[in-house]
């Protein structure tokens, strides 16, 4: 939180100039850059894992040293740094945790993300660290929360099976702080109970080697031959298990009236653009509600850039799934493959920027001297700029960049280090 | 013999059973079961037979519950007409935590509770901390039924730790999913349930899973069942308080499996092994059996592909290769260390490639060479070129 919380108790929005109190803001951290554009675009927090213990094997998870400039960073911009241990333990396990632990604990970390009652007793017993309890805990009940507030949590991620309205029941009745996912890819099975990996491909989904078997196309035939017609298996959708991604942009008032603690975006996996484009409208939404008590009008033209921006982004179809009522099929998304927008890919990303070294710019996709690039500010506009006058390091004027390498640009104002950079034109 | 529980499909499977002489069942009431399909009137047409035959009861609450309906299903399920007669049943198979949690307030009732471990339950401090609430509010645990990624051995110790009965999957099907939606686009209001197999052409063998949808929402199991049959004999010499589990719900041609029933209660009254039985069967039943975890410790097989592992390393991170200037340079991203010439480092690259040397460059990339220490915290930099050292590869000192 960042407000002291205003005295309403009865979950309903006062009147703008009583709204002191919003929730947080949580955004993925799969990388350490990803972790500083998160910070830099209006994230309040983020949460990430080291290179243990975490859920997101193929993401690049952070090394030791790269965890303690994360912290740095984060905390000298006054904001806060999760640090995921979800992976479901085996006894081994608790070998390397401790030393894992103590680390965390030196670094001060502002709270620790936990799936298991052993690994959660553990840390209780070894260290301060504030536990935060995973959605792959399957918290789905003030019951459950209950038991883990017996076991040291200070905050529960709720399953995404939940409504907004029953988490802030979670809340007020175990007075716990309450985590919801807001934004990104979700699990159309009860998150932690999908075990398809495991079995079919020796890769357990919940210590981070999920295979995504639930993404995959299927075919339908009948058990026996009272089984159900042709007709009827050839309109099960084929991609039966893949949930669309979740938007609750709409529904931010709700958030705010049950006082929800933290909402959380996910897509660790997903680039430094995505962690932007989210954090950025997210942030800016909520300062809009802080500001007039409400969301923009939906013919606002603030509200249809801000769908714009999250529609730019590589996902899936948009789904509210059970944020207001339990979701129905329509939350399943009928393709294979995800919505790209060819033109929203990230071109280049801004590692130093300086009147004496120039715009340096780590270039991720191929553009030419002749080309217009956007430089995307932490209000969320572009500042274009033309790489005329492009010179690789050693000097040398360019006319095409490749991926893979830096180049730089002569400075301008607006431009500074960390922006993330689209080709216009 | 140890006790072997038997999940019911069907009063007619009840009726065929008991005649065999068996006296343990698993019930899974349609309401408050993902599997099962009983209704209360079924339920309360067999209680006088069950009485006079001296059976006993385990009924099935399985069910994941959100905030929204759980004291509306409890209570339900409290008054329904499973729970009405408590001297048959010998205990309530509970998977929901806060289900577990609210069953535990009422252990003034003294219920008799399954515990099913299936998720994030992997090891025993896990365990512990969930069976110490219980023991706090003394609850009746009556048995457990450990994750199906543990090796047997293990269940076999926890067990032991816990001073508590564990049951084990004579044959019975593997849960592979479980999600509260709706996906099969079924009519529900002309069948309880619909079951499909799901094939796909996609990686792996995702070829013959079951896909099952009812009230409760939509289930994947694998397509083969879960057997240590051929094991029993040896297992129940090694573990004490051993309970078995045949579940046979999802079998499609029940003579196979009646005749299968009659066979295994032939065995177990005349005091024979097992181990033949399975092999008989494999063909005949139409379903093939794997063994899971059984003699498997996960910890030694976990997914090993994690993404850069190459570029991992113990040691000081100095900086992360950005581009190069081929014979000439390596240009690196510094981190918060400092970097000296002299320095003695080590580059890996992301194919595994891996170099010692000693920095003898160090240019900004105006191309100035630098000398104070205070200038080479991060920045760019231009430092020794070394062959085959592509962008991401990573510098770390050697101390």
């Amino acid at each position: 939180m960042f407000f002291p919380e205003s005295d309403s108790s009865n979950g309903i929005l006062k009147s703008p100039a009583s709204i002191k109190w919003r929730p947080e803001l949580l955004s993925p951290a799969g990388s350490l850059e990803k972790c500083k554009v998160a910070i830099l675009y209006g994230a309040d927090a983020v949460y990430l894992s080291g290179k243990q213990f975490g859920l997101r094997q193929a993401a690049d998870n952070l090394s030791k040293e790269e965890l303690q400039e994360a912290v740095s960073f984060v905390h000298a911009r006054k904001k806060k740094i999760y640090i995921t241990i979800n992976s479901f333990f085996f006894d081994e396990d608790f070998d390397q945790l401790g030393p894992f632990i103590r680390e965390l604990d030196e670094l001060k970390v502002d709270a620790v993300i936990v799936s298991d009652m052993g690994v959660a007793a553990y840390i209780r017993k070894h260290s301060s660290i504030p536990l935060h309890i995973s959605t792959q805990a399957t918290i789905l009940t003030i019951a459950a929360a209950k038991i883990w507030k017996k076991i040291g949590a200070s905050r529960v991620i709720v399953g995404r099976e939940l409504s907004i309205a029953e988490t802030g029941k979670i809340k007020k009745q175990t007075g716990l702080e309450v985590e919801m996912f807001i934004h990104g890819s979700m699990c159309s099975a009860y998150s932690g109970h999908c075990v398809i990996s495991n079995f079919t491909q020796g890769r357990d989904s919940n210590r981070g080697g999920c295979a995504h078997s639930c993404r995959f196309d299927y075919s339908f035939s009948s058990r026996n031959s009272c089984g159900p017609s042709q007709e009827q298996l050839q309109s099960i959708n084929k991609n039966f298990m893949s949930s669309k991604d979740l938007n609750g942009l709409h529904l931010l008032e709700q958030f705010f009236e049950h006082k929800i603690d933290s909402l959380k975006i996910e897509g660790r996996m997903k680039s430094e653009l995505y962690a932007a484009t989210t954090s950025s409208i997210y942030a800016k939404a909520m300062g809009y509600i802080l500001e007039n008590s409400h969301l923009p009008k939906k013919e606002d033209p603030l509200w249809l850039n801000w769908q714009e921006q999250l529609e730019s982004v590589s996902r899936r179809e948009y789904t509210e799934a059970s944020l207001i009522s339990p979701a129905t099929i329509e939350s399943i998304y009928e393709e294979r493959s995800e919505l790209k927008n060819e033109k929203n890919e990230m071109t280049a990303f801004v590692l130093e920027a300086s009147e004496k070294l120039g715009i340096l710019l780590d270039v991720r996709r191929k553009f030419s001297s002749f080309d217009e690039l956007g430089f995307l500010n932490d209000q969320g506009k572009l500042i274009s700029v033309f790489p005329k006058l492009m010179k690789d390091l050693g000097g040398n004027p360019m006319e095409t960049t490749k991926p893979s390498s830096v180049v730089r640009l002569p400075f301008q104002e607006g431009i500074s280090k960390y922006q993330l950079v689209k080709k216009i034109r | 013999m140890k006790q072997v529980f038997i999940a019911l499909k069907n009063k007619t499977e009840y009726e065929f059973l008991v005649q065999l002489g068996i006296k343990h069942f698993i019930i899974g009431p349609r309401s408050f079961s993902r599997l099962g399909d009983w209704t209360d009137e079924d339920f309360l047409s067999i209680i006088t037979s069950a009485r006079s035959n001296g059976v006993l009861f385990s009924i099935e609450f399985d069910l994941i519950l959100t905030e929204n309906f759980i004291d509306q299903v409890l209570d339900s399920f409290l008054k329904s007409a499973f729970m009405s007669h408590a001297d048959l049943i010998y205990s309530i198979r509970l998977k929901d935590l806060g289900l577990i949690h609210l069953f535990f307030e009422k252990s003034d009732k003294k219920f008799p509770l399954h515990l099913l471990l299936e998720s994030g339950m992997n090891h025993r401090a896990a365990i512990q901390e969930l069976i110490e609430i219980g023991k706090e509010t003394k609850a009746n645990i009556k048995c457990l039924s450990f994750s199906k990624e543990l090796p047997f051995i293990k269940q076999r110790d926890y067990s032991k730790f816990f001073e508590l009965p564990f049951e084990v999957s004579l044959l019975s099907p593997i849960l592979l999913y479980t999600s509260p939606r709706p996906l099969l686009k079924t009519d529900l209001s002309k069948v309880p349930a619909l079951e499909v197999n799901a094939d796909s052409g996609e990686d792996g063998p995702h070829h013959g899973f079951v896909a099952r949808e009812n009230r409760h929402g939509t289930f994947l199991y694998h397509p083969k069942h879960l057997s240590l049959l051929d094991k029993w004999d040896e297992l129940i010499e090694v573990a004490f308080n051993l309970k078995g589990l045949i579940d046979l719900r999802l079998m499609m041609d029940d003579l196979v499996k009646y005749v299968f029933y009659e066979d295994f209660q032939r065995l177990v009254n005349n005091n024979q092994k097992m181990e033949s039985l399975l092999e008989k069967f494999s063909s005949n039943l139409k379903i093939e059996t794997m063994r899971g975890f059984y003699q498997t410790n996960k910890t030694t097989v976990l997914f090993s592909k994690l993404k850069n592992q190459h570029l991992v390393d113990d040691r000081p991170l100095l900086g992360v290769v950005v581009d190069r200037a081929p014979g000439l340079f390596l240009y690196i991203q510094t981190k918060h260390l400092v970097i000296k010439r002299g320095q003695r480092v080590l580059i890996k690259g992301p194919q595994g490639d891996e170099q010692e040397f000693f920095i003898s460059k160090i240019k900004d990339v105006t191309g100035k060479d630098l000398f104070l220490d205070s200038e080479v915290k991060e920045t760019i930099l231009a430092i020794d070129y070394i062959k085959n050292m592509t962008a991401s590869s990573r510098l770390y000192l050697i101390e």
